[in-house]
């Protein structure tokens, strides 16, 4: 089961990995675009636009859900774990294995419903009232993509708890925490 | 009956450790299908994630946590406590004060109060403990300095409770900027009290000559210029927060610049960190909102507001009691957390007392700084303990007099609440 596990882990990796570079890229540009945006309006009186729906509807939804995957995975989610600190391996394996297993049931709902909605706005060729007509269904179409990454990142998470529970080898490893007190404790 | 499934199942999940966003979005949800089956969680869950993330407000949070990344970056905030020490290493207990006010400066160009203790542990702490200050008293006013970061404008903290509480974000971070000097001076009063008791705890420091003085001042420069570039426009009504935010954030890059230091491993390492802190915020965001969505329904909050409505007592203490729990709270459970988990109750509660919720936001904040200071979680503590090698007990010891000083400016607050609001009051639009 290990080397499945340790492929698995690896594609997931490289998929997260290419989605934080776009959410990097996105985050630079929404700096550069907002103090672009502030000195053309006061120096130029011109501000862009279309500097604020670009923003809102593509650039802040691309950031939150092309990242959330890769923020669970390196323990970013901030979670209540001074309960769990005093949990036994196993005992804290059955909770990730709750956890993943709620939270791949919301995700996976979200994931549906978002494709529905971005499949009907893009059929029905839906776009922002405004000076220009962005179409919403990119924007919309980002939610059932990192939520879908998300639901993968959270059934190898799953099933990697609960293989190792069974087999007792170490196939996924062992929550460190979501605040980070652990990381700074020595 | 449904309002306890969902808050049972709420705080199952928080205790076994599931991400607060998660957890509340996972029982929202539950809450919602108990209300009114699938339609009604399928109506909200297809459109509450989308619309918390556009909000334009929001743009904030990921502007100002890169901007405190960036400021790491450029290694500014190193000198910060080499010009206060000079400035005031001669008077008792002066390293400990320096301390203090490289933490109010740092606050002022960074809204993120581990970052703040971090790059203090590891400046001010080594040259008071090479002083031959007590590491008690030392640790302690390093761990209590860094939190002044969550107070001073820019505050990732305050933009997430207007976000919650939809407060102005303008005026709540001005009215963090005179409070955060209150408690600045609360902290060095604190430890011009402790020298004062005991001066062998914190022997004075080594004459600076004038030239050096003067010399060392170059840091109030870009610290200044970045802090006009937020709070400044903020106040003047030049920009909005949000414009205000991404100025800040590229400020601090060129200052990262000029410094030389920024490569392409400092920039993606700043945009990533700043992205990860983004997504825990927006999913904790997203979670409440949903959550949120249940709890109105179930008009708990209603309930509840009435119900004390209904008290016969002054509304001090009631106002006291919902302190007193922010405190408790604070010493089990991250400060964003309980803002999300607590807001939708209390506000209402606030507000029905007649209190302004943007004094209440500031001073949930100020609690909140308490709590990154009490064990067994004050996470501030933790930092420091990790960046000088001291026993964890040994700072939460050392912060004991920095709490009993922070419950007092708590009182003075409650007393006088326009040390808060008159700032604010002033702000051009």
């Amino acid at each position: 089961m290990q080397p499945l596990f340790k492929t698995l882990l690896g594609a997931l990796n490289t998929l997260e990995r290419l989605a934080i570079r776009i959410v990097l890229v996105m985050m630079f540009a929404v700096m550069m675009i907002v103090a672009a945006d502030v000195f053309m309006r006061y120096v130029f009186n011109a501000p862009f636009s279309w500097a604020y729906d670009l923003i809102a509807l593509y650039l802040m939804a691309g950031i939150f859900f092309l990242g959330l995957s890769q923020a669970y995975a390196s323990g970013a989610h901030v979670s209540v774990d001074i309960l769990q600190q005093q949990f036994s391996p196993s005992g804290k394996r059955l909770a990730e294995i709750i956890t993943a297993a709620v939270g791949l049931l919301a995700f996976a709902a979200m994931t549906k419903l978002g494709y529905e909605r971005a499949l009907d706005a893009f059929i029905s060729k839906d776009v922002l009232a405004g000076a220009i007509p962005w179409p919403t269904w990119p924007s919309i179409a980002l939610m059932p993509l990192g939520a879908g990454l998300l639901c993968l990142r959270l059934a190898v998470t799953l099933a990697g708890h609960l293989g190792s529970l069974m087999s007792g080898q170490d196939l996924v490893p062992l929550p460190h925490g979501g605040h980070g007190t652990e990381e700074f404790s020595e | 009956m449904t309002v306890f499934a969902g808050l049972g199942t709420l705080f199952f999940l928080l205790a076994i450790g599931t991400p607060v966003g998660f957890a509340m979005m996972v029982s929202g949800m539950l809450g919602l299908y108990l209300v009114g089956g699938w339609g009604m969680v399928g109506g909200i869950l297809s459109t509450a994630p989308l619309s918390t993330v556009s909000a334009y407000e929001l743009i904030t949070i990921p502007m100002f946590l890169l901007m405190a990344e960036f400021v790491l970056v450029s290694g500014v905030a190193d000198d910060l406590f080499k010009a206060t020490a000079a400035w005031v290493g001669r008077v008792k207990g002066g390293l400990g004060m320096a301390t203090a006010l490289a933490g109010a400066g740092f606050g002022a160009i960074c809204g993120t109060s581990t970052a703040s203790a971090a790059t203090l542990s590891s400046t001010s702490l080594p040259a008071m403990l090479k002083q031959g200050y007590e590491p008690k008293l030392a640790a302690g006013v390093v761990a209590i300095s860094g939190t002044l970061a969550m107070l001073i404008p820019p505050s990732i903290a305050l933009v997430v409770y207007g976000l919650l509480a939809e407060v102005n974000i303008g005026g709540l971070l001005i009215g963090g900027v005179i409070p955060g000097l209150i408690v600045t001076a609360a902290i060095m009063l604190t430890v011009y009290f402790l020298a004062w008791q005991d001066p062998s705890r914190a022997p004075a420091g080594p004459k600076v000559p004038w030239a050096e003085k003067i010399r060392l001042l170059k840091v109030i420069g870009p610290t200044l210029v970045l802090f006009g570039m937020v709070t400044g426009v903020i106040y003047s009504g030049i920009a909005t927060p949000t414009e205000a935010s991404a100025l800040g954030a590229f400020g601090g890059m060129g200052l990262a610049i000029w410094y030389r230091r920024l490569n392409k491993t400092t920039l993606s390492r700043a945009l990533l960190r700043a992205s990860h802190g983004t997504c825990m915020i927006a999913m904790i965001l997203v979670g409440a909102h949903v959550f949120g969505y249940f709890f109105t329904l179930t008009q708990v909050t209603q309930n509840l507001v009435s119900f004390v409505g209904g008290l016969e007592v002054p509304r001090w203490v009631i106002m006291s009691l919902i302190l007193f729990g922010y405190i408790i709270l604070g010493m089990f459970m991250d400060q964003i957390a309980i803002l999300v988990l607590t807001v939708p109750v209390v506000l209402p509660l606030i507000k029905s007392l007649g209190y302004d919720p943007l004094w209440f936001g500031v001073i949930k904040i100020v609690t909140a700084e308490v709590g990154m200071i009490t064990p067994p979680i004050g996470l501030n503590c933790f930092v420091v303990a990790r960046y000088s090698g001291r026993p964890v007990a040994e700072v939460f010891h050392g912060t004991f007099p920095h709490f009993i000083a922070h419950i007092i400016v708590i009182a003075l607050f409650v007393i006088f609440p326009e040390l808060i609001l008159w700032l604010p009051s002033k702000m051009g639009n």
